[in-house]
């Protein structure tokens, strides 16, 4: 016997929810910047995913993570740690029981369940992650932290899984990067007089992992007498706790501006929005940003001419003219962006994959209007777009492994959340992976699986 | 305490619900935000990619939850397009639904009467594990289509002598499919196989059951059904899968064996090893029933984190509230376990340990070991390290 798809709901042709890059508004001021809104149902791709709530609070090293939950709610991301080593021995789960809801006594145990953890595992730092059903009942785990750390004098964070506040200002993602950067209080490191200053950092935040080691910036910067840092870099959490020395803060991704914003006002750490880029005009516009914050030069044009020099040579003898794509968003870069990189490239870009739109994105939403007017963007989690994948080959190569499902596309090039490319080398990189793009070799369900995409 | 820091939270009651409609070509709805529904359909739905059943979110956010969500589903949903093809649909809550107290069940009627399909509502709350979940699935579709004799599809009771019913038959309790096709393997020689619930047939094939004069009860989670069916129909049942290439031989002795009582078999007063298995109960006691049928000086204790039933249990048997509990019993002297292969990591390295995949537990993660742990070559593995031990 074998598992063989039988698409008795396909009999009738269901079209997944889609929008002509012309029609969607130049303005989002005045309406929703998500293109499936909360009013509708949902579809889960077996595409979709990102970092992951467990996986960003554990970003800081020697914590530990705490699920307070019902059991159903932590099981996929208690699961993906297993994908990963180093955090699946730092992530805990407690569920709650059905009387403990109605009795709310269930943050007695929670708090002996983070004793627990401190006194067997001695970490660093505990953060407890409650989910929508506490967030329901008003649960203040704030209190229970603040308990506890005066308890063990380890240090006590709260972050939430709590999807139902996702179209708010506030939603999970945003403040799991709060609770990360929240352990980098003044007070975190007793004053010591031998503790030396760290004006030489620049805090990367709201990516996943340092940018890649071969990208021009970390030269550029290392001349100028500045080094990029990322919460991933460190391994013992009093190293980490330099990071609130940092000269400055790099919110690369825009969920992690709250958290930019509470460094600022309580370390004074000022920030700039720097966007994980591969597109020219972006990062020389980074740079010019980074220059006037830090007042220094950059000279970065050398490597800018080189770089473009190689592609160009590159897209000379291997033009993209012809050769059609598209665009998935299971990545920390703009798709709307990459897009349009890809149209000056020569390239046709069919369909970008995105559940919402950016405010970074509608400088390249207007541009793209004018110059692939053709290309459609389609929400993957509509309730429409489970037939997605039912669709032929809709190109020729995909950007992201979500894209090469969603198009059926037999190549791809996989856009990974560790060390991101970036700048004038970032851009060469990419080209050159686009035209030695990964072969589908196996199934999707077999890549997706093993793939490091969590909801 | 209800703590787990090896273990990971178990299947919930909303999966065990979902993998026993699932290949009824309908549509699932999880009432909650989309991560819930990611939990079942990514996590805890091998079949997902074969999209038997549409699986959607009802993408339920704060502001639902604040001013009340039934309204919004019941207007919603008769509009959904994948419901043209679908031949039911399924409505299941996620805990944020469960703890503002939507009334799914009024929900459910009174989309019914916009819809020209059987629309289930099943209490799930996410608390609960998926075996909870599936109980309640295989009743609701008995009450419907067995139970109720003006169903759709009625009653026909007309029993063959050798036709027999394979019930809670559920990925989450077997995987991946060589370990089903073998529990099926073991009894086609034998015997008529009417219809398997849990796993492929139809909605049609619910009604099937009082036509059947044996039902195998695959899993803790169709007990309750074969119970009923037992006090409607008067039909037989027998709790277990045959193990090991004897009992897959000579099915007519593991039905006879599966039946006896568990309080009828007396423990060796000498044991020649002490066996633990862990995990679902009348797996675990089918595999215990071919290890005695090896050896009958084998010790041999079951514990699981999930439903227990005392009828099936022996007195050295233990429900488990949490992993401390299944920590501690491991340490009580056994000198094999037989457990899903992330509860290794509780075991001491001198102790035999045998690979049994638990979906329920383990996800994915293990979903393509081939080690058969049903069926003929169902202690293969445990010949090969034991047997070879003992030798």
């Amino acid at each position: 016997m074998t598992c063989q798809k039988l698409p008795h709901i396909f009999q009738d042709k269901i079209a997944p929810k889609t929008f002509k890059i012309t029609e969607l508004p130049a303005d989002f001021s005045k309406q929703s910047r998500l293109l499936n809104l909360g009013k509708d149902m949902c579809y889960y791709s077996p595409a979709t995913g990102g970092y992951g709530i467990v996986r960003v609070v554990l970003m800081v090293p020697e914590t530990q993570a705490l699920f307070v939950s019902p059991m159903g709610c932590a099981r996929h991301g208690v699961i993906a740690s297993y994908y990963y080593k180093e955090t699946r021995d730092r992530t805990n789960a407690y569920f709650i029981r059905e009387e403990q809801l109605a009795l709310g006594n269930h943050v007695d145990e929670a708090y002996s369940a983070g004793l627990e953890i401190i006194r067997d595992t001695r970490p660093k730092g505990l953060t407890f992650i409650y989910t929508c059903a506490d967030d329901l009942l008003g649960t203040d785990f704030e209190s229970l932290a603040e308990e506890l750390e005066d308890e063990t004098q380890v240090a006590v964070r709260v972050a939430t899984m709590n999807p139902i506040r996702a179209e708010t200002d506030r939603p999970p993602l945003v403040r799991a990067f709060e609770t990360v950067y929240s352990y980098l209080t003044a007070d975190s490191l007793e004053e010591d007089s031998s503790r030396r200053s760290h004006e030489d950092i620049l805090n990367i935040l709201g990516i996943y992992s340092n940018l890649d080691p071969e990208s021009e910036i970390h030269k550029l910067l290392a001349r100028a007498g500045y080094s990029l840092k990322h919460v991933c870099d460190y391994k013992d959490f009093e190293s980490f706790l330099e990071l609130k020395d940092s000269r400055l803060n790099l919110v690369m991704g825009d969920a992690a501006t709250k958290a930019a914003l509470n460094m600022k006002s309580q370390l004074g750490i000022d920030f700039l929005r720097l966007p994980l880029t591969l597109l020219s005009e972006s990062i020389v516009k980074n740079y010019h940003q980074l220059e006037e914050a830090l007042g220094i030069s950059l000279d970065y044009k050398d490597i800018q001419d080189t770089e473009e020099s190689t592609i160009k040579e590159l897209l000379s003898s291997h033009p993209l003219e012809g050769l059609s794509m598209t665009i998935g968003s299971s990545n920390s870069y703009s798709s709307f962006e990459l897009a349009r990189l890809l149209v000056m490239w020569g390239a046709e870009v069919r369909e970008i994959y995105s559940n919402a739109i950016s405010k970074s994105d509608e400088m390249h939403l207007e541009w793209l209007k004018k110059h692939s007017p053709e290309t459609l963007v389609l929400p993957p989690d509509a309730r429409t777009a489970l037939m997605l994948n039912e669709r032929k080959l809709n190109a020729d190569l995909a950007l992201g492994l979500d894209a090469a499902y969603y198009s059926n596309a037999h190549k791809y090039v996989d856009l990974s959340f560790e060390s991101p490319l970036y700048g004038f080398v970032g851009q060469r990189k990419l080209l050159q992976n686009i035209l030695s793009p990964k072969e589908i070799s196996s199934s999707f369900e077999s890549l997706l699986s093993k793939s490091s995409l969590v909801v | 305490m209800n703590y787990y820091s090896t273990l990971p939270p178990l299947s919930p009651d909303y999966a065990g619900a979902g993998s026993v409609f699932f290949d009824y070509e309908g549509t699932i709805l999880i009432n909650g935000p989309s991560g819930c529904l990611a939990n079942y359909a990514g996590y805890d739905e091998p079949r997902y990619f074969s999209k038997k059943s549409a699986l959607l979110s009802s993408g339920f956010r704060d502001v639902r939850a604040i001013f009340g969500d039934e309204d919004f589903l019941i207007e919603s949903l008769p509009s959904i397009e994948v419901l043209k093809n679908s031949k039911y649909l399924l409505l299941l809550s996620s805990p944020s639904a469960a703890v503002i107290g939507t009334d799914h069940s009024a929900i459910a009627q009174n989309v019914e009467l916009e819809l020209d399909i059987p629309v289930f509502s099943i209490e799930t709350s996410g608390i609960y594990s998926y075996d909870v979940g599936a109980q309640k699935a295989y009743l609701a579709l008995a009450e419907r289509y067995l139970f109720n004799k003006s169903g759709e599809y009625g009653n026909k009771p007309a029993a063959h002598t050798n036709s027999l019913a394979l019930i809670g038959l559920n990925p989450l309790d077997y995987w991946g499919i060589e370990q089903i096709d073998a529990i099926r393997a073991a009894f086609e020689n034998t015997h008529e196989i009417v219809c398997t619930l849990g796993f492929g047939g139809s909605l049609e094939d619910v009604s099937k059951l009082s036509q059947v004069s044996q039902l195998i009860v695959c899993s803790i989670s169709a007990l309750e059904l074969a119970r009923k069916c037992n006090k409607e129909f008067g039909t037989d049942y027998v709790c277990g899968v045959p193990v090991g290439s004897y009992y897959s031989k000579h099915i007519d002795e593991f039905i006879a064996v599966a039946k006896k009582p568990d309080n009828e078999f007396l423990r060796p007063q000498k044991a020649s090893h002490k066996v633990l298995i862990v995990g679902q109960q009348f797996w675990a006691r089918s595999y215990r029933l071919a290890l005695e049928q090896l050896d009958p000086h084998v010790d041999v204790s079951i514990a699981s984190l999930f439903l227990c039933d005392q009828e099936y249990m022996r007195s050295q048997d233990k429900k488990l509230s949490n992993e401390g509990e299944l920590r501690a019993l491991i340490r009580d002297g056994f000198d094999v376990i037989i457990a899903d292969p992330l509860i290794k990591k509780l075991v001491p390295k001198d102790l035999t340990f045998i690979e049994a995949v638990h979906m329920a537990v383990s996800s994915r993660l293990f979903a393509n070991h081939k080690t058969a742990y049903v069926g003929a070559h169902g202690l293969d593995e445990y010949l090969g390290l034991v047997e070879e031990q003992r030798c």
